[in-house]
């Protein structure tokens, strides 16, 4: 009541504290979209590499990008970053408890079937060898074996690699993300980069 | 337990950085489409309201509610609006009553009448 009091007594304050405050949010709205403009492909690929799917992946990022502005938008920009990738490998962890249910149940009922022949990842690779160059190629066939790589190993070293190699989080912001200690995190990262070598470095392209 | 990179490992993760950074300049047409069309949605949803502020606007609501009902019950009875009672509605209602009515000012000679008399 005391406000619609104040507004009637001073209309043009109370108009131009409206404007000013639709002028916040509309800064606000775009600053948004220029910060998820700038992380959902990379959310994408770090979604994909975790679950091998594309539209797995998409919902898992949409669902982030929904949660940090529902939920965080009016933080502070510097904290967007760190916050995403929280909500992002919170989603991701949430949706390997859920394919480990999942899968556990497809083996029971499958358990007399032939055991599934594992994809060759270079298979995946589109025959476009008449019209990429040699580097090309090669670079698509690494990025194939590194996809697969990470994909073989267990979900919180793969989280380390991606938020320490590539993402390049300190130690401390991929603890807070991966919701671990730091000790935690470099262990992680450590045994991640070993058992990568080790997968890789014999036929890596 | 020993957590430090070696030279090695520090190119291999260089490595696999540039690659993972070429992966996304690499997504299809497709793929950038739906998420330009995630991001617009997500930005449409808005900010949601804290379960916080829905208790304060509720707990405003209650107590406004609780207010008005204390007022009005605290005004003296002789305020309160004058509502019908049930012998006026049952009068208002009966055309039998209504014409008993228009003949008060009757009656009321007749007592006076009586007393006088």
């Amino acid at each position: 009541m005391s406000a619609t009091v104040f507004e009637l007594s001073l209309p043009h304050v109370s108009s131009g504290l409206r404007l000013r405050g639709r002028a916040a949010t509309l800064d606000r709205n775009q600053a948004l979209d220029r910060f998820l403009a700038g992380v959902e492909r990379r959310a994408f690929r770090m979604a994909q590499v975790a679950t091998g799917d594309a539209d797995e992946a998409m919902d898992l990022v949409q669902d982030a990008m929904l949660k940090l502005v529902q939920r965080y938008g009016a933080r502070d920009e510097a904290e967007w970053g760190p916050l995403f990738h929280t909500i992002l490998q919170s989603r991701i962890r949430d949706w390997y408890r859920r394919a480990k249910v999942r899968n556990r149940w497809r083996a029971w009922f499958s358990r007399h079937e032939d055991e599934t022949e594992q994809d060759d990842p270079l298979e995946s690779v589109a025959d476009t060898s008449n019209l990429l160059s040699d580097e090309q190629l090669a670079q698509k066939r690494a990025m194939a074996a590194l996809d697969q790589a990470l994909r073989t190993l267990p979900l919180r070293q793969q989280q380390a690699f991606v938020l320490r190699a590539w993402e390049e989080l300190d130690v401390e912001q991929t603890a807070a993300a991966m919701g671990c200690s730091e000790g935690s995190v470099k262990t992680h990262y450590f045994r991640a980069v070993r058992a990568l070598r080790q997968l890789l470095g014999a036929h890596w392209p | 337990m020993n957590t430090e990179l070696n030279k090695d490992d520090e190119r291999f993760a260089a490595r696999a950085k540039r690659l993972l950074d070429h992966s996304v300049e690499e997504l299809d047409a497709t793929i950038t489409r739906r998420l330009q069309h995630a991001r617009v949605q997500a930005l449409d949803a808005g900010p949601a309201r804290s379960r916080s502020a829905i208790w304060v606007s509720g707990l405003a609501m209650a107590t406004v509610g609780a207010l008005s009902l204390s007022m009005w019950l605290m005004q003296p009875v002789h305020e309160r609006p004058h509502t019908p009672a049930l012998d006026d509605i049952e009068l208002i209602t009966s055309a039998e009553n209504v014409d008993l009515a228009e003949d008060f000012e009757f009656y009321h000679w007749l007592a006076d009448a009586d007393t006088t008399g």
